[in-house]
């Protein structure tokens, strides 16, 4: 008998604006001690699957419409909602995506612990304090007796990650359900948890669903995967036979959008350089402790012509507000940014403006980057309008030409950005940033927010016009293998400083520093 | 070429019309909306649409019931009721638009300020408005009637002052919000000028929230007047508001109930239909609803 | 901590001095003075009350002095009651008032967290909509509206309760708390239900319920803390509001408190009981301000780590 047996769910959500099916006819079966991942794109339905079983959808609006989840002979879907809740967080234990919102930050790390142990088990506070307390030093949070008492703010996002895979832990369940734990976090953590969750699950015998976007970690980790998309259950398979013969289409086409493989440098000529930045430094104030802090701290480097300059490190590094100094939407403190023979940095906002049209930048957060209330025209033809390219009798054409650029259907110029997906607003972005024919961007994490194909096709989509139109591209990023893949040279940013500085075939082949074999050994690999 | 592809373009639907959308959907809103807007065009309409004269009496008739000639009664001195809630509304009304004006004003101007510049200008404003939120306004409010006479004008600036504050904070939040945006840094990369940013991208982004506390502004603000005016520290007569009218009904309810029932009913409609048409404004203008 | 609250005290004392300051200047421009009386004074005598009370001194030695009679708690004789001290005038109106707003607060917050919570528990259902649109009645039936219906309906029409005084007969002080309470009540109720909405949606709400808490726990013990912040933090303002409101609930139910002294002194121009009066409930708000915040900032614990480890911080 499998641990759990899912067959034939089916859970859809009941709204104003009509039905949506979340889970369409699922069925997978966990064994006891296996590791089955669930991967799939956002809105996949891969989280509502595990939700629906647990009763943890809000219904209404949700509903189950039809289904068994046989957990150890009975069926969780069956079940009245106390008998539910003496299952879930016992035999049942989950951990999500987000550690710094999914403790209450009112109670203290050890109530919030103690509390399965309390209510499932009838421990009295002291014993269960001192499960806890092991259980926290299992997890490898160290001088868990001192920390008990801590509130989750006082703890990193890693700690936090830790803290609740102890809870979920406490009462030594026999399936763990695991959301996307490691999204939220840098890669060298995500390691570290993936360890964790890796060797827990052995030592006591666990069985896990672990629910992933990432194929690289899922490879590393699941025995078997579960492909969802639109709710549906599209192959399904054990880990080793799903990555070397995936059979469906669909897999096939995330398995071939994870980026892989390592960029060719070009034969770059030294002399061309486009950007010199000298002894950067940039200061921020601290709230806390009122003090500044250098957030980018004596950083030198050139970029070249046509080139794509990978910039990476761990969130906090700084990297972002290299790209910042250089633009001046941040001021630095002091050091040098040499473009066309001019220091940027004495300049002033009023005469930066002609220097504007030549440099440009691509955000991170396609929702965020738009001005809601334009339309694709309106932020399309501003630029264009303000550096006077274009009048208004051109600028119609201009416009269109641009969308035809970017990949942006022509009927939809009039469209707001909150009419399109996630992909199609970064190409309404990348088409604002081309649209002065700059010869520099700076790409501050302009895939990090998007799913994986469409990742691909933007990643695809910038090289492209690098090319065409001669960009030279700051390509700033945490994620190395979209790095290794799209630049020619790359930079290793830690704690505000440059400690690394290759060409991306040297700096795999043979890292110098700690720091980078560290970051790169971390790497969830998929070939 | 352009101009064919511009013909067959799809006409997308901007936050506002969707908002509208939503809007039109809420039916308290509506009917909030459609009373508010039926109490501005009757207390415009005043002085031609009531029944009576404003200072027609009937000292003979004194205070009489419903009935076909006087619908809503008369009052101790054979004054048509219904004439003098009319008139009594244009006040409360007046007051209730004007004295949020005001605070519109300025705590739109200081909150735009406060938030754009930034630095330790905003937390020299802040503190100020800050340091003014800790005064006890209502007690200040009668104090000034007290002292400088119940004059319409003062009402209206010392009720704007007290309401501005919130108001200045709400702008000044929606500001810094809308300010750390990504947009905005795209639009100052682009090399706009600072006007041209506020113009294009703050103000247009910052309006919702705006609108929405005006709305909601409103009722306060009459409720204050109709308290002042209950206390007799507010509207003096021969002028006349709802406050009025209800304290004048409570002295006689015993005998003449409707004297205080049909003002009272008057003053909580509308202050109904405001909150209903505030809420529904939010609802529709909640930019969290509006992201997907 | 304690510096921390010692820092927060001392910052309310320069926004006690303004009001002190503004309260006593603005007075003195108050057209027509205490003895302009319906009849007119002798113009001797009336010299010579007004030396009396010191009102010939030059302006800023008038202030200087009652800077200094005000530390040590004296307020001055009252104009208008020979023989009384205002502060023995507040002292006597002090009780009554302050009975009817602790009741009035406690209406609000009973009932008003009760029906916040509860909605907010099963939202856009009957639970939900029925407090609601009675909170919403409540915000729309101001204190000088309800007081004057109750008393109509319970008083007159019905004859259940009494229609005036305070502590003088049985149940005369149900009307008075109520009337007062009511609009309170409907404001902490939709503040609670927003802010319980909003903890209700936190991540760590579906934390709690994975971990097969039962709902009341859930409730009590991890959403309440966070969703009554925005309440508790309302409580000052609130205590402000209700004290105004008692101006109109005393003189409505004839109740022998501070608001009435209160209002009758402006009508009197009673210049030192204006001030006097003005300048203890301003305290008392300010104080009540202070200790709503200090008590939402306490509840959180991220600030109040920074409170215990930092003195001065955000507020």
């Amino acid at each position: 008998m499998s641990l759990l047996k899912v067959s034939n769910l089916t859970t859809r959500f009941h709204t104003r604006n009509g039905v949506t099916t979340a889970v369409d006819d699922v069925s997978f079966a966990v064994e006891r001690g296996e590791i089955l991942a669930i991967v799939g794109e956002s809105g996949s339905g891969k989280s509502v699957t595990c939700y629906s079983m647990l009763g943890l959808i809000p219904m209404p609006p949700g509903k189950i419409e039809s289904g068994s989840a046989m957990f150890e002979g009975r069926d969780l879907l069956a079940m009245s909602e106390s008998e539910l809740r003496d299952i879930r967080g016992d035999e049942i234990a989950m951990i999500f995506q987000d550690p710094m919102t999914s403790l209450n930050p009112f109670l203290s790390i050890g109530e919030q612990l103690v509390e399965p142990l309390i209510y499932h088990r009838a421990y009295s506070r002291s014993e269960a304090r001192v499960r806890a307390i092991e259980l926290m030093e299992e997890c490898g949070i160290v001088r868990s007796a001192e920390r008990f008492d801590s509130y989750p703010h006082e703890f990193s996002g890693g700690m936090r990650q830790r803290v609740m895979i102890a809870m979920a832990l406490i009462t030594e369940p026999k399936l763990l359900i695991a959301d996307e734990p490691t999204t939220a976090l840098d890669v060298t953590i995500q390691a570290q948890i993936l360890e964790l969750v890796a060797k827990l699950q052995d030592s006591h015998d666990l069985g896990v669903i672990f629910i992933s976007h990432d194929l690289a970690v899922v490879k590393e980790l699941a025995d078997r995967v579960l492909v969802m998309k639109q709710g549906q259950v599209v192959e399904t398979n054990v880990t080793q036979a799903l990555f070397s013969a995936p059979q469906h289409p669909y897999t096939q086409e995330l398995l071939a959008a994870v980026p892989k493989g390592q960029k060719q440098s070009n034969d770059l000529t030294a002399d061309s350089i486009l950007l010199d930045v000298q002894g950067l430094t940039t200061t921020f104030l601290d709230r806390n402790s009122g003090q500044r802090f250098k957030a980018v701290d004596d950083v030198s480097f050139r970029v070249q012509k046509n080139e794509i300059l990978g910039l990476v490190g761990e969130s906090g590094s700084g990297k972002s507000t290299i790209g910042r100094s250089i633009l001046k939407l941040v001021e630095a403190d002091s050091g040098a940014v040499i473009f066309d023979q001019q220091d940027l940095l004495p300049l002033s906002q009023r005469q930066m403006v002609p220097l504007r049209r030549r440099m440009q930048m691509i955000f991170q957060d396609p929702y965020a980057s738009l001005n809601p209330r334009m339309t694709v025209f309106d932020t399309l033809a501003e630029p264009l309008l303000y550096h006077g390219l274009a009048t208004r009798k051109n600028v119609e054409g201009k416009v269109l030409e641009l969308m035809d650029d970017v990949g942006l259907d022509r009927r939809a110029i009039k469209k707001y950005p909150h009419e399109f997906s996630g992909g199609q607003r970064q190409r309404i972005a990348i088409g604002r940033a081309i649209a002065t024919r700059p010869e520099l961007i700076i790409a501050d994490e302009p895939v990090s927010a998007l799913d994986v194909t469409i990742q691909k096709q933007i990643l695809d989509l910038l090289v492209e016009l690098v090319k065409k139109h001669n960009l030279t591209m700051l390509f700033v990023s945490h994620d190395l293998s979209v790095v290794r893949a799209l630049c020619d040279r790359v930079m290793v940013i830690q704690h505000g400083k440059l400690i690394e500085f290759e060409s991306t075939e040297q700096l795999w082949k043979a890292p110098q520093q700690q720091y980078t074999r560290d970051l790169l050994s971390a790497i969830p690999q998929i070939d | 070429m352009s101009q064919a592809a511009l013909m067959e373009a799809e006409q997308g639907t901007s936050l506002w019309a969707d908002a509208w959308v939503r809007l039109k959907k809420n039916k308290l809103a509506v009917f909030g909306m459609s009373v508010v807007g039926f109490f501005v065009v009757v207390a415009i309409l005043t002085p031609w649409l009531a029944p009576y004269a404003y200072e027609a009496q009937d000292l003979e008739l004194g205070a009489t019931p419903p009935s076909a000639a006087h619908w809503l009664g008369t009052d101790i001195f054979g004054r048509d009721l219904l004439t003098r809630i009319m008139y009594g509304g244009r006040v409360s009304l007046a007051v209730g638009i004007i004295a949020t004006s005001v605070a519109l004003v300025i705590g739109v101007a200081w909150g735009t300020v406060a938030g754009y510049v930034g630095g330790r200008t905003d937390a020299v404003m802040m503190r100020i408005v800050d340091a003014l939120y800790a005064l006890p306004f209502i007690i200040f409010i009668i104090l000034l009637m007290v002292v400088f006479g119940r004059s319409m004008l003062l009402l209206f600036l010392a009720i704007g002052a007290v309401e501005w504050l919130t108001m200045a904070r709400i702008v000044r939040g929606q500001v810094l919000t809308i300010r750390s945006q990504e947009f905005i840094e795209a639009a100052r990369s682009m090399g706009l000028s600072t006007p041209h940013i506020m113009l294009r991208h703050v103000v247009p982004n910052s309006l919702g929230p705006i609108i929405v506390y005006a709305t909601l502004t409103v009722p306060q603000v009459m409720l204050l007047e109709a308290f002042l005016s209950f206390l007799g520290l507010g509207i003096q007569p021969p002028q006349s508001s709802w406050g009025l009218l209800i304290s004048y009904g409570a002295e006689t309810m015993e005998d003449y109930p409707w004297l205080l029932i049909f003002p009272g009913l008057a003053l909580s409609i509308t202050l109904f239909a405001l909150n209903f048409m505030g809420d529904g404004l939010r609802d529709a203008l909640d930019p969290k609803a509006s992201k997907d | 901590m304690l510096r921390f609250i010692g820092l927060r005290l001392l910052q309310a004392i320069p926004v006690l001095f303004t009001v002190i300051t503004a309260t006593f200047f603005l007075i003195r421009q108050a057209p027509g003075g205490p003895f302009d009386a319906e009849k007119p004074v002798i113009p001797a005598v009336k010299r010579a009350l007004e030396a009396k009370y010191n009102l010939d001194l030059p302006m800023w030695q008038q202030y200087t002095n009652y800077l200094g009679d005000l530390l040590r708690g004296d307020m001055g004789p009252s104009f208008k009651y020979p023989g009384w001290a205002v502060h023995d005038l507040i002292i006597s109106g002090l009780p009554a008032t302050a009975e009817l707003a602790f009741y009035a607060l406690m209406v609000a917050i009973v009932i008003g967290v009760l029906a916040g919570v509860s909605a907010a528990l099963k939202p856009n259902t009957a639970r939900d909509y029925v407090p609601m649109s009675l909170a919403m009645i409540g915000i729309c039936m101001p204190t000088f509206l309800l007081g004057p219906l109750l008393v109509l309906i319970f008083g007159f029409w019905l004859d259940w309760l009494p229609i005036s005084g305070w502590g003088d007969l049985p149940g005369d002080k149900i009307l008075p708390s109520f009337t007062l309470g009511a609009a309170y009540a409907a404001y902490v109720a939709r503040l609670t239900r927003g802010g319980m909405l909003e903890i209700m949606s936190q991540d760590y709400i579906r934390t709690a319920r994975a971990k097969g808490l039962p709902e009341h726990i859930v409730v009590i013990k991890h959403a309440l803390r966070g969703g009554l912040i925005p309440t508790i933090a309302f409580l000052g303002p609130a205590f402000a509001g209700l004290l105004a409101g008692s101006f109109v609930v005393e003189t409505i139910f004839q109740i022998p408190g501070l608001g009435r002294f209160y209002v009758q002194a402006a009508f009197n121009r009673d210049y030192t009981m204006i001030l006097g009066t003005t300048i203890f409930l301003s305290t008392l708000i300010i104080v009540f301000n202070l200790l709503s915040d200090l008590l939402a900032t306490w509840m959180n614990p991220k600030l109040r780590h920074q409170m215990s480890h930092r003195s001065g911080g955000q507020s």
